[in-house]
């Protein structure tokens, strides 16, 4: 199975925009799809959207999560995640502009595999985009199974 | 007798606080006009009573029957029996009673003298004064709170203009001419000092908002930390530190990581001109047990005619193209300082650098 797909949740259109313009800037070759609120990313994941069927040939890598999402924020889409055998396994990383400590504990105890704070300088941005892409696609092992348990 | 008797009832008439004389059995010897004129009260009506019965039973009230029947016969006095009550006259009240009783020698009587002290109004105040102090330590909870969530939002918006110019200076260069160019490269300097600001603001809110804790802080250690990243993150510049071993103090150790951070990234960056710069922490003993603590540099420094707008917020004593800064660095320092119960200060002159001073 080809892990090299990144599920983007990202509600700001200008941070997806950027984060776009990154991927494409770096060597990632990937498909990359972008969820703008929770109930879309979970439809893609547990519903009836681009990954959740049982044989895809073109498995996730990562799905980099923001916290605050309209209709289901991203706290919540990680608990579901974690909860359904299907997606527990699956590389979550947190990418987000909160620096509480809260959101960061909270994120690691319900599973997520990183977090990422969103810096403000556009090169940092860029950088430190391109450089999460390359790890969760490159040198990270995603489990075999796209993520099921 | 005569004449002592008659000064002490000049007394009692000129003292302005209503006072009763009573006799062993709690029955009014006298009062004086303050008592009469305070309670609407009569001699005719209030001589020869018992106290309970006097002013509509007005005074029948279990404290002061406790007071006068229990705890004044185990005592020869009493000062300061707060009574709360509505009474028929002056309505809900809060009295400060003195209790005394004297014993005369001569005819073997004892009588007991009641000073009472309106304190309503006190204790009313008292209760503003309380009330006030939540209100204000309340409101400004909320202001911090929304300080912080607002420095916090503008980071979003900031990202897309930082981001967008950079864009549009990497992506699109060949539609620009350079004054084009030097607008978009503006754009993006501002967006960046504005992000530092952001920082700033954030970074300060969180010093006052944090819980302060006291341990055992290595300030040397700090210093050396400090040091050492600010070499790092310029190996070119030729600086010397001179840091004092074995600084000891007691304080929060994250906050006065701030504190040094603050300081000698400053005099790291007031020096920056200079080819050569000496920057020293250390402590002076004037006072046994009492060290000042210091910052010192032989940077830009400054005119010491501006020294009370250094701590100022967003106060700056040079042009953001001299030197970069948002201005909040050195109040964040005060702050933390402040919340230490200690002092800072500084000296400097100009081109002759400068010395931060503070105490714990």
């Amino acid at each position: 199975m080809n892990h090299s797909a990144i599920l983007l949740v990202e509600d700001d259109g200008d941070d997806e925009a950027l984060t776009l313009r990154a991927f494409k800037r770096s060597t990632i070759r990937g498909e990359v799809v972008v969820a703008r609120d929770g109930a879309e990313a979970l439809n893609h994941l547990l519903g009836s959207g681009r990954f959740s069927g049982r044989d895809v040939t073109v498995a996730l890598a990562v799905v980099l999560l923001d916290l605050k999402l309209p209709k289901v924020d991203g706290l919540e889409v990680l608990r579901r995640l974690r909860a359904d055998d299907r997606t527990r396994l699956l590389p979550v990383v947190i990418v987000t502009s909160s620096k509480e400590e809260s959101d960061i504990v909270n994120s690691y105890k319900l599973g997520a595999n990183s977090y990422v704070r969103k810096p403000v300088d556009s090169a940092k941005f860029e950088e430190g985009m391109q450089d999460l892409g390359l790890y969760w696609l490159g040198l990270n092992e995603a489990a075999p199974g796209g993520g099921s348990a | 007798m005569r004449r002592a008797l008659t000064r002490a009832e000049s007394i009692v008439e000129t003292v302005r606080e209503p006072l009763l004389v009573l006799d062993a059995n709690l029955r009014v010897i006298s009062a004086n006009r303050s008592f009469y004129q305070t309670f609407q009260a009569s001699p005719e009506l209030t001589e020869k009573r018992l106290i309970y019965e006097i002013g509509n039973r007005q005074w029948d009230i279990p404290k002061l029957r406790k007071l006068l029947e229990e705890i004044l016969p185990q005592n020869t006095q009493i000062e300061d029996f707060e009574v709360d009550h509505e009474f028929t006259t002056v309505g809900r009240r809060t009295m400060l009673l003195n209790a005394r009783r004297i014993y005369y020698e001569s005819n073997r009587t004892e009588t007991i003298l009641l000073a009472i002290e309106d304190i309503t109004e006190r204790r009313r105040a008292e209760e503003r004064v309380v009330e006030r102090t939540a209100q204000l330590v309340a409101a400004n909870k909320e202001l911090e709170l929304f300080t912080y969530s607002m420095a916090h939002d503008l980071r979003a918006p900031l990202r897309s203009m930082n981001g967008f110019s950079q864009a549009l200076l990497e992506d699109h260069a060949d539609k620009l001419n350079e004054e084009g160019k030097d607008y978009v490269r503006r754009v993006r300097g501002a967006s960046q000092r504005m992000g530092q600001l952001l920082d700033d603001l954030l970074a300060l809110s969180r010093v006052t908002r944090a819980e302060i804790r006291r341990e055992a802080v290595n300030l040397s250690d700090l210093a050396e930390t400090t040091a050492e990243e600010l070499r790092r993150r310029d190996p070119a510049r030729k600086a010397e530190f001179i840091i004092a071993d074995g600084l000891l103090a007691t304080g929060d150790p994250q906050l006065l990581g701030v504190v040094l951070t603050n300081l000698l990234d400053n005099a790291w960056k007031f020096t920056s001109k200079h080819k050569r710069a000496r920057i020293e922490f250390g402590a002076s003993r004037q006072q046994p047990g009492q060290p000042v603590y210091f910052v010192r540099d032989d940077g830009a420094g400054f005119d010491m005619a501006y020294a009370d707008k250094l701590f100022g917020p967003f106060q700056r004593l040079h042009r953001t193209d001299e030197f970069s800064g948002s201005g909040v660095g050195l109040l964040s320092v005060q702050r933390i300082i402040d919340r230490h119960g200690g002092r800072v200060w500084a000296e400097g002159e100009v081109e002759q650098g400068a010395t931060f001073y503070f105490t714990l």
